[in-house]
């Protein structure tokens, strides 16, 4: 069977268990008790599907270290209580570890068994106080089931048989129950070896199940009632055995109260293309209103007005898939408490988390890339920010430090600020540490105002960088989440009050438009042109044709002939005369292809789109700009309207 | 003419993966359901010739929703999936009507072999 398929869809429902799985865990540490049940119910629902789930795709130790932290849950569940603190450890650090593994799985590699961390997980498990007395309502522990040499005479009438199970089977005492189950239904079982209890353990020893049936049957016709279980062999007559009476059936949980959520899943490189193809929409429908322009006034008129209805639809369209890809921000803050809980016990000190504003909409990819900045700011104001308990008595302030996560929509943009209550950034610490590493001369430090001087924290030299043991994994500076952000088209500010405490203000877009773009280097810029546009790419010489006809200035591409361009002299660039071979970028659109000689293929990129505001939008061929990975601007052009 | 299938699992890929096996062993999948409740209401509307059915799912467990749909149709042919070392479940299962059980990791002729022997091919 190929699973390979099915890959992508089994590493984003997993991932979606792991958050579910930790954000449940540390809500479990401080819940009430009435929230207890239904929490441990839920994560190990989760930890259970991810088991089912990897198993059936073939991650072997995938499953296996869920089993483990299942069987953790599951004590703990048992044993009527919470979980303790470092119980809580384990299964996050577990979490951990299944991430990286679902991780190496979507790239293809095998993920490695966890051998270790499945001990460790098992033990405490099986340690003594995991197994508390089970609370009222279990039922009654199952009497032992009889040796199988003792021998019980029955006196009334009745018939023994021996059922086969295949050794194939890989569920042999459940395959031995379904067959127990047909043949109660024609008499009553006065015996059954093994006894009921041992079949719900899973054992079936020699693969053999004795029954002793009241009464006196054909054995053709007992034959004949479990010949439709799977993998039962068959059954034969058998010389009477003792057996232990069958246990009562335990009553499964009540189901909780119905929530339904009208929600389909969409793949987010569904929305991806959508959100693609509605941009691509908006700027054609743009460019059938200019191309109606020109027209004599008479034939215009209708023209116009059902032009206009269906920019507006396209808008409307546009708004809307852009809309599909919004998340609400809790999908990133419930990564949070984790972290807060993690940092509290590392740094030992007492730590709060309030989260406001879950509910506000962000597009999906800006709030995904949200997460690793606001865990590094989270760290920050742990760390650097918040005092130690004692010094915050003295201070008059609660002992625990207080960390708030508020978000608000504000017109087109979502602002998020992680306020601290800490001691705030020290300016001339932040000044001096400049100076030292040469980015600011002295004189000017002096002068500087607070505000600027704030953002230095954002200098290469001076933001302070994680070592590896942190909740994402990776070690950020604060330059680093201004790069990331500022490359989303947002931007991030920091604001302190000595002694009362710093924030970390990011302002996000709320909507984004993401396109790929062929990246081309030209007489020293750099341009993008979006790759949904471009054809292909090849290398021509047309350097020695002596710059005459129709073959001098167009390129063959499948047979056909493009015309060619060298984009500098469209953009009014210096341009260098060139001799040999050079690359050619072939462009199609509103049914022509081109081709435009650039200097150097660079690459591709996915950017996010940003479009020009007035009156730079009116030049033709200019689609918009974009901020690449490197921190450079770039225009994205719009080649089709350039040569037109 | 094809047997039809309701489909209960609240993995959206596991769903799949039981459609694909079933529309390739030339079953008519009429319907999926992700939770107990859902697999009640469905059975109620579709009256598939059979019933696969997760047993560990959030709302109503595979077993809770298995003994009400054989307590209204008593012939139902509910078939449990379970997973391996879940043998209490399953036969806890079977106790509340299920005819019959296949376990994860799927092998795809062992599934379409199993459910068709329990429905008498």
């Amino acid at each position: 069977m190929d699973l390979s398929r099915y890959l992508g869809m089994f590493v984003a429902d997993t991932r979606e268990h792991l958050a579910g799985v930790e954000a449940d865990v540390v809500r479990l540490e401080t819940a009430a008790p009435a929230e207890r049940k239904p929490l441990l119910d839920g994560v190990f629902r989760h930890l259970h599907s991810v088991k089912g789930s990897s198993a059936t795709m073939g991650y072997d130790a995938i499953a296996k270290l869920s089993h483990a932290s299942e069987a953790l849950v599951g004590a703990v569940r048992d044993a009527g209580r919470l979980p303790a603190p470092p119980e809580v450890d384990l299964l996050l650090e577990t979490c951990d570890q299944l991430r990286s593994m679902v991780d190496d799985a979507s790239e293809g590699r095998s993920p490695a068994a966890r051998p270790a961390l499945q001990e460790r997980l098992l033990a405490a498990a099986k340690a003594k106080d995991a197994r508390a007395p089970a609370p009222a309502g279990t039922p009654a522990a199952p009497s032992p089931a009889a040796p199988a040499t003792a021998r019980r005479r029955f006196t009334e009438p009745h018939t023994t048989v021996a059922v086969r199970v295949s050794t194939r089977s890989a569920t042999p005492a459940a395959r031995a129950f379904l067959a127990l189950r047909r043949l109660e239904t024609v008499a009553p079982v006065l015996e059954a070896q093994p006894s009921l209890e041992a079949l719900r353990e899973g054992r079936l020893p020699g693969h053999l199940l004795v029954v002793t049936l009241k009464g006196e049957h054909a054995l053709e016709a007992l034959a004949k009632l479990i010949a439709r279980v799977p993998d039962v062999d068959g059954l034969e007559p058998f010389a009477d055995e003792a057996v232990a009476p069958a246990g009562p059936a335990a009553e499964p949980a009540p189901a909780a109260p119905a929530v339904h959520d009208p929600t389909v899943k969409v793949a987010v490189d569904l929305l991806d293309q959508l959100l693609e193809l509605a941009g691509e929409l908006v700027l054609a429908s743009g460019r059938l209103r200019e191309a109606v322009k020109p027209l004599p006034a008479g034939v215009r008129g209708e023209l116009d007005g059902e032009v206009d209805r269906l920019r507006l639809l396209v808008k409307d369209l546009n708004n809307r898939v852009l809309a599909a890809r919004q998340t609400p921000l809790s999908h990133v803050a419930e990564r949070l408490p984790r972290a807060v809980r993690d940092l509290s016990r590392r740094l030992d000190k007492p730590l709060e988390l309030l989260v406001e504003g879950g509910e506000v909409m962000l597009d999906r990819g800006l709030a995904d890339a949200l997460l690793d900045p606001l865990l590094h700011a989270i760290r920050n104001a742990a760390d650097h920010g918040i005092e130690q308990a004692d010094e915050r008595r003295a201070l008059g302030k609660p002992a625990t430090g207080r960390i708030v996560f508020a978000a608000r929509r504000e017109r087109d943009r979502v602002l998020i600020e992680l306020t601290d209550d800490g001691r705030g950034f020290d300016v001339e610490r932040l000044k001096a540490k400049a100076v030292e590493q040469g980015q600011l001369p002295a004189a000017e430090a002096q002068a500087m105002g607070v505000e600027q001087a704030l953002r230095l924290a954002f200098l290469p030299g001076l933001s302070t960088r994680d070592a590896s043991t942190d909740v994402s994994g990776r070690g950020v500076g604060m330059d680093a989440v201004l790069r990331a952000i500022e490359q989303l088209g947002g931007t991030v500010a920091l604001v302190s009050t000595p002694g009362r405490g710093s924030t970390v203000r990011f302002a996000m877009p709320a909507t984004i438009s993401v396109v790929n773009l062929l990246l081309v280097a030209l007489g020293g810029e750099v341009f993008g042109v979006p790759m949904s546009r471009v054809l292909c790419a090849l290398e021509a010489d047309l350097s020695a044709r002596g710059g005459e006809g129709y073959a001098a200035r167009s390129v063959p591409v499948n047979g056909e002939r493009v015309p060619s361009f060298a984009l500098g002299k469209l953009l009014g660039l210096p341009e260098h005369a060139t001799y040999g071979p050079r690359p050619y970028v072939v462009v199609e659109g509103e049914g022509l292809r081109t081709a435009v000689g650039v200097d150097r293929l660079l690459g591709q990129e996915e950017v996010v789109l940003r479009p020009l505001g007035p009156p730079l939008e009116r030049i033709r061929g200019l689609a918009g700009t974009a901020i690449l990975g490197s921190g450079r601007p770039i225009f994205v052009l719009d080649v089709p309207r350039l040569v037109a | 003419m094809a047997k039809r299938v309701l489909i209960v699992d609240d993995a959206v890929f596991m769903r799949n993966m039981i459609r694909d096996i079933f529309t390739g062993g030339g079953f008519e999948v009429v319907g999926e359901a992700a939770n107990g409740l859902e697999a009640v209401e469905k059975y109620r509307e579709f009256k598939p010739d059979l019933i696969t059915m997760d047993i560990v799912m959030p709302f109503k467990s595979g077993i809770e929703a298995t003994r009400e749909i054989v307590a209204q149709d008593a012939n139902a042919v509910v078939v449990m999936c379970s997973a391996l070392g879940q043998e209490s479940l399953v036969m806890e299962a079977i106790e509340a009507g299920a005819t019959d059980f296949i376990v994860k990791p799927f092998k795809e002729d062992e599934v379409l072999a199993i459910v068709r022997k329990v429905l008498g091919e």
